[in-house]
């Protein structure tokens, strides 16, 4: 009886740790993605969730090599994998400071690569101990894979909430030592039955304890604006903010000055302003209460609405640290809503001595915690003026950083919505840098011109202004034509601040020149009806939410064109971000065919086992696909994308873990299962594509709670059937005997995931969400025809 | 190695003043870069010199020097002296050059290769380079190595009425596009110039 009931103790606790290691390995994960955010750039993200896949797919390969004795061991090496996994989180964080990665060098200087090379090295090791741990349990005991799987997924699920909540509580740098402690602590309940275990345990536990008490200094990449600010004398860091959308810190110095938009006739002075950096990017400088400054507020190309329209009640979206709620205050508006998503930002701001620097304390404004888009969706109203600061075309101007970042705000269905918040005289003003080659102004004004089309207008050519400097250019929309006295009104400010006015008359003598192109000329193609494109090897076409890329340029013939006049080096720093994700995806096809393919293909299986390997592989790729899908389609119901994604992919893996769990009292046969399974969930997602608009609409309405809870209860349907197929086909090889496979089934199953994910992306990008949802639903209807080695008479 | 940069990097590419070609032939720039760097002194890119700066390509450096049109009476006003190279290739051309660093590692560091190299008519601040230098103030030209979000209202006071001021923009491993500020009777105007190999991007490909 004693026995029996250790058995189940041990059980239980493997299942604990299951849950605990899976909750470790994805809160780092996610963290890890905002430390490379911060010290590097957003784009490694990729790198990191490919990294971690592929420790999942070659912890398979290890295990299959190995099997017999990873088995015969299985106690003391799930013990040590768990231990290690720990330290590797450790390890990890450290190594962050002692490998100098210097990406921009490597361009001219491929040697620099090895130093990335030993960095993904040293971050790929927690997810291949802690995926060996995994497969390791899953092998050891294969009937109880339902249970065993519930737990892997529910442990990631919540992880994915973890990570959102230790960011929150605390700087993304300090977040490894609480996963690799909390780790380490899964290892302490297995680790009781024997002293030498116990001393393992607690020396893992003080080595990492020392490491967070001690924790080396990571350097921010030198060529990020912040750590070129700090190198400038009396220039300090006064006040940090952390919280899952990026580090904040605010810097003053007296050298830091910022005057976006200036007209080069302006000849009064600008003051040195405290400025706020998020993630070391320049995100705004606070506005100053001074008078003195007040006088180059109004020679800007962004004051142009205000010259064109009374302006009452303005919006600002994305309102930051509050310039263009300082303007609209200075220009004469009596209201102004500030709608900005991060709490931690808005704190920051509000705990500035110099209080009267908050603009957002003025009475005037009212501040919006929200996402824009959210908050247009639910809140809307009318306004005289909606202002997009430019801080949002600034940022994704430079090196193409942003060119594969999903941004719902810059889409055609996003700009009606601004348009319906318009009252009848209403306006809406957006800016951007004047780029080189010449792109995101062009396609700015053919995403209004669209927008405006959309809402019925037929001429929008009569709806819009545009005025630049020599780097910017303001554009202004209107829900109704603009009058002959409001376009002379435009031309007049234009002329006396010294800019030029572009669009719908070109100044009579410009004073700033354009090297390449005709912009006013293809501006008025654009606002043309029919609409003449512009002759461009770019991709200008408007983004929609199925394909919301705004920073999305790159074809192949530009590519090609870019490559002839740039140059191999001009190219990658231009379109940075397809740079990386090219080089990640290259990276994994590698190492995946050498980690996890080939010594796999080595061993002596006495099956063959092409069937196996297409059931996994189409349920990893289907997984993945389907995941992109859903977040996609909920991040435009819950508004922000990064809470979004970590709610559906909780609420995905969670529900999955449900299904995984209940899959053991199916009592059907296993092909018939997984054919019901495809059938219903090629419903589910039908149902879930048709009835997206309707909900979106009817959700955004409510209160965040409650669009949390429907966004679960989308996801949990789907997520349960989708949970299913991984446990079938793991306990039909059981079943017939062919155990040996186990491990190597979710090293497929891993490898293809890890590949999944940017393709699903570039499916994305090239062909729009709904080719994503077909794919994925395609993968999971080639599993059911691959399915045949489930049934008794299918074994091969 | 640099009369074969000079050849084909830089008169390859259709800079043609032969002030600014012997001047490039004359400064050693492998004494402007990191030691570990000085093999890969003349070659056609920039170079990291530490401090998150660069030291521009070569034909970059010529081209400024070009569209400035310095003359051997000019005084020359430079905002970021970096490793110092750009300040020397001037000192070759312009009567007198003004060079402002605000990093005083930067600074001490341009200003210690400047003198041992004998370059007299260079001088050296450590300084917010916002404010110019107005004791040498008006310049016939003004180089601004590193372009803020404005171009400041100092530096076009304090540029003489039919001076250029040259701004180039982009990553500081990629100068995607340069820009010319021109200051006739009191007006300002601005002109966007690419480097000659980035030609125009037009459709048709």
């Amino acid at each position: 009886m004693s026995a029996t009931l250790a058995k189940a103790a041990n059980r239980h606790i493997r299942l604990a740790q299951l849950f605990g290691v899976s909750f470790c390995l994805l809160a780092f994960e996610i963290c890890l993605l905002r430390i490379l955010s911060y010290v590097q750039w957003y784009h490694f993200a990729y790198l990191i969730i490919s990294l971690a896949l592929l420790g999942f797919a070659v912890s398979g390969s290890l295990m299959h090599l190995f099997r017999d004795f990873w088995l015969r061991h299985a106690g003391i090496v799930s013990l040590a994998l768990i231990l290690l996994t720990a330290l590797a989180m450790a390890l990890g964080r450290q190594a962050l400071a002692w490998i100098p990665v210097d990406i921009f060098t490597a361009i001219w200087k491929p040697s620099e690569l090895v130093w990335l090379a030993l960095l993904c090295l040293v971050l790929f090791l927690p997810f291949l101990f802690g995926a060996f741990f995994i497969i390791l349990s899953f092998s050891a005991a294969p009937r109880r894979i339902g249970g065993l799987y519930g737990a892997n997924l529910l442990g990631s699920g919540v992880g994915s909430l973890g990570a959102i909540l230790f960011l929150h509580l605390w700087h993304p740098l300090s977040i490894p030592f609480v996963t690799s402690f909390m780790c380490a602590l899964v290892a302490l309940p297995s680790a009781m039955q024997r002293r030498s275990h116990l001393v393992l345990v607690i020396g893992g536990l003080t080595i990492i304890g020392l490491c967070w008490q001690m924790p080396a200094a990571v350097n921010m990449s030198q060529y990020k604006a912040l750590s070129r600010v700090l190198l400038m004398p009396d220039t300090t860091v006064t006040a940090r903010a952390f919280d899952p959308y990026g580090v904040y810190e605010l810097v003053s110095s007296p050298h830091l000055r910022s005057a976006a938009g200036l007209s080069l006739g302006f000849d009064g002075a600008v003051q040195p302003r405290p400025t706020v950096f998020a993630d070391g990017a320049t995100m705004g400088a606070l506005t100053l209460a001074d008078h003195a400054d007040h006088a180059r507020w109004r020679q800007t190309v962004f004051n142009l609405p205000y010259r064109v329209r009374d302006t009452d009640t303005v919006l600002v979206l994305d309102a930051g640290v509050g310039e263009e709620i300082r303007r609209a205050l200075l220009e004469g508006a009596a209201s102004v809503t500030a709608v900005e998503k991060s709490r931690a930002l808005l704190h920051m701001l509000g705990q500035q001595p110099a209080s009267e620097q908050n603009v957002y304390d003025n009475p005037a404004v009212e501040a919006v915690e929200d996402e824009p888009r959210s908050f247009l969706a639910a809140r809307g109203g009318t306004y005289d003026l909606i202002i997009l600061p430019p801080g949002r075309s600034l940022a994704s101007a430079s090196l193409g950083m942003q060119s594969l970042y999903e941004d719902y705000l810059l889409t055609t269905e996003s700009f009606e919505l601004l348009i319906d918040s318009l009252n009848d005289d209403g306006i809406v003003s957006i800016s951007s840098v004047l780029d080189t080659p010449l792109r995101r102004p062009i396609k700015l004004f053919a995403l209004m011109a669209e927008s405006l089309r959309q809402s019925d207008v037929r001429t929008p050519g009569k709806h819009l202004i545009a005025i630049r400097n020599w780097n910017m250019v303001t554009f202004v929309m209107s829900r109704k034509p603009f009058s002959v006295t409001e376009l002379e009104r435009a031309r007049a400010f234009a002329t006396q601040s010294g800019l030029d006015m572009i669009f719908p008359f070109v100044a009579e003598a410009a004073r700033h020149h354009l090297a390449e192109n005709d912009l006013p000329a293809m501006l008025a193609g654009l606002a043309a009806t029919p609409p003449v494109h512009p002759d461009s090897p770019f991709h200008l076409v408007p983004p929609t939410d199925n394909q919301p890329y705004f920073g999305h340029f790159l074809t192949t013939a530009a590519a090609s064109h870019m490559m002839r006049t740039f140059g191999a080096a001009g190219l990658i720093l231009q379109e940075w971000a397809y740079a990386i994700a090219g080089f990640t995806i290259l990276l994994l096809m590698l190492s995946g065919l050498a980690l996890v393919l080939l010594p796999l293909r080595m061993c002596r299986l006495t099956d063959s086992p092409a069937r196996h390997l297409a059931y996994f592989a189409a349920i990893g790729c289907g997984f993945m696909f389907v995941e992109m899908l859903m977040i996609q389609k909920l991040t435009l119901i819950l508004g922000d994308p990064v809470y979004a994604v970590s709610a559906v992919v909780a609420a995905l893996l969670i529900f999955a873990g449900i299904g995984s769990v209940l899959s053991s009292s199916i009592k059907w046969p296993a092909i018939r299962t997984v054919s019901w399974s495809t059938a219903l969930l090629l419903i589910l997602v039908l149902l879930f594509f048709i009835s997206h608009p309707l909900l979106a609409t009817t959700l955004a309405a409510w209160p965040s709670s409650l669009r949390f809870a429907g966004v679960v209860l989308l996801v949990a349907f789907p997520a349960v059937v989708m949970g299913l197929y991984f446990p079938l086909g793991i306990r039909a090889l059981e079943r017939s005997g062919q155990l040996p496979l186990i491990p190597w089934a979710w090293g497929v199953n891993g490898f293809v995931s890890v590949i999944s994910a940017p393709l699903a992306m570039l499916t994305a990008v090239g062909f729009g969400f709904a080719a994503v949802g077909v794919i994925g639903i395609g993968f999971y209807a080639l599993a059911v025809g691959t399915a045949r080695f489930m049934s008794p008479s299918g074994h091969t | 190695m640099r009369e074969s940069m000079v050849t084909i990097q830089i008169e390859g590419r259709g800079v043609a003043d032969p002030k600014v070609l012997d001047a490039m032939r004359k400064v050693p720039r492998h004494q402007f870069v990191l030691p570990d760097t000085i093999a890969e002194a003349y070659n056609d890119h920039p170079l990291p010199i530490g401090y998150g700066q660069t030291i521009s390509q070569p034909y970059i450096v010529a081209y400024m020097c070009e569209l400035a049109r310095l003359h051997d009476t000019h005084k020359v006003l430079e905002v970021g002296t970096g490793s110092g190279y750009h300040a020397a290739v001037m000192g070759q051309v312009a009567s007198e050059v003004y060079t402002v660093e605000i990093v005083p590692e930067l600074a001490a560091h341009a200003s210690d290769t400047i003198t041992k190299l004998g370059y007299g008519n260079i001088h050296v601040r450590q300084a917010d380079g916002y404010h110019g230098w107005k004791e040498a103030a008006p310049f016939d030209a003004i180089i601004v190595t590193a372009a803020a979000d404005h171009i400041p209202p100092p530096l076009i006071e304090q540029l003489k009425d039919g001076g250029r001021m040259v701004i180039p923009l982009g990553h500081p491993f990629f100068t995607q596009q340069l820009v010319v500020v021109e200051k006739e009777h009191g007006q300002v105007s601005s002109r966007q110039v690419l480097p000659v190999r980035f030609v125009p991007l037009t459709g048709g490909h």
